[in-house]
């Protein structure tokens, strides 16, 4: 008995050290990168889906796809649009720096640990382009936006059924509340009278650019 | 610079719209064949990209330090890149759209964006983000709800070498993700110190 037990510790001690034998998933930094890429994702089509919704008569989602319904009723009520647009753009941003930050090879990390050897055994040259993380670009730029988008256009009830988008509508409102980017309103106002730019009213006239305006919130054509 | 051209694109045929020499209307030139995804497409590739070499170039080094504020602070807007972050967002974009969005005709009529349609059409010919394409025929097979377009429909030459380019972005996209992978598993990214980097 006592050797058994004896046996069973040891059995449970060894599986406590690490092992080179196995090899096993300990989630973080890759579980950070690609849980990035879908929040980045859902960013990027919720905006779409959003306004493709839009077109969609209420009646015929109201009762079907109520948190599609919430949702949407959130975005669109009074001047939330634009807190949410504001919010958004700080998030989607942050997210691609962090994203960009950690798919980016560290060449003194590499050199350290690998120091007469290049990923895949690419050239030299190849390497110091991988090094500049413009891989990670591309890879964000397909599976963590393109894609969402996609599928955001394609089925906007069920994307926007997305609990998830309910707290980051708000935390995009947090974001704008915060005033942390306020000052750009500044800044356009400067750049529009250093550029002597005018208001659209000036070209065409206030009723046609309110009637443009009107039609093309309808058509959903801002998602684009 | 995406909702001007989108709202350029539904304006009614008006005298402002004749292409005259000083105003390209870069718009104009891929109507026929509506192909605001495929500029969405480079453009997106675009901005990604010069998120990605902003960082490259504008993160600070370990421990840097600047007008003599304390160590947390340097820490919170540098190390973390807080500074970096405010700055593109207030001066690279925002700005931009706050006057993009009620002043889009003076916005886009300048030979620079005219040249930014046309890199972002660029890179989309160059077939680097096609697999996206992939996504939407099987996304659409799935569904059976086929996006709507306008254009004609592929055939021939022109077929095979659509799919040619979406097997080589296909290529670049898994030997992509197979980098980023693999340097995350390694421990050899730019990834915070103290984030257990993985796993192996």
């Amino acid at each position: 008995m006592s050797e058994s037990w004896t046996g069973i510790h040891m059995h449970a001690t060894q599986l406590t050290q690490p092992n080179p034998k196995f090899t096993y998933i300990q989630p973080p930094s890759i579980a950070i990168f690609f849980i990035l890429m879908v929040f980045v994702g859902i960013m990027e089509g919720m905006q779409i889906a959003a306004f493709a919704v839009l077109r969609v008569p209420e009646a015929e989602y109201k009762d079907t796809h109520k948190i599609a319904h919430t949702n949407c009723q959130l975005m669109f009520k009074g001047d939330n649009l634009q807190l949410f647009l504001v919010g958004r753009q700080l998030l989607v941003t942050l997210c691609m720096f962090v994203v960009a930050k950690i798919a980016t090879i560290d060449k003194d990390k590499w050199v350290a640990k690998h120091p007469d050897a290049n990923i895949f055994g690419v050239s030299d040259g190849f390497q110091t382009f991988i090094e500049t993380g413009l891989l990670g670009a591309l890879v964000t730029t397909i599976i963590g936006s393109l894609i969402w988008r996609v599928i955001a256009g394609s089925k906007p009830l069920t994307f926007m059924s997305n609990p998830v988008i309910f707290v980051i509508i708000w935390a995009c409102f947090g974001f704008s509340w915060s005033g942390i980017l306020n000052f750009s309103w500044v800044l356009g106002w400067i750049q529009k009278k250093i550029l002597r730019w005018e208001r659209d009213e000036f070209y065409l006239g206030e009723e046609m650019v309110t009637k443009e305006k009107k039609a093309k919130e309808e058509e959903g054509v801002e998602a684009v | 610079m995406t909702v001007c051209f989108v709202f350029v694109f539904f304006l009614q045929p008006t005298p402002f719209l004749q292409p005259t020499p000083t105003q390209p209307t870069p718009t104009q030139k891929p109507k026929p064949k509506q192909p605001i995804f495929r500029y969405i497409v480079g453009r997106q590739f675009m901005v990604v990209l010069c998120v990605f070499v902003i960082s490259y170039m504008g993160s600070a080094l370990k421990n840097a330090s600047v007008f003599d504020v304390s160590q947390t602070i340097n820490d919170i807007f540098l190390d973390n890149g807080i500074a970096l972050l405010i700055t593109v967002i207030i001066l690279g974009q925002l700005t931009a759209q706050v006057n993009a969005a009620v002043c889009l005709l003076d916005f886009i009529n300048n030979y620079f964006h005219l040249f930014t349609v046309y890199l972002s059409l660029g890179i989309e010919i160059s077939g680097l983000l096609h697999s996206v394409y992939l996504v939407n025929v099987v996304f659409a097979k799935i569904t059976g709800n086929p996006t709507p377009t306008n254009e004609p429909e592929k055939s021939g030459l022109t077929l095979a070498l659509f799919w040619a380019r979406v097997v080589g972005s296909l290529f670049c996209l898994s030997f992509s993700l197979a980098v980023v992978v693999e340097a995350l598993l390694d421990e050899t990214t730019k990834m915070w110190d103290g984030v257990p980097a993985g796993a192996r």
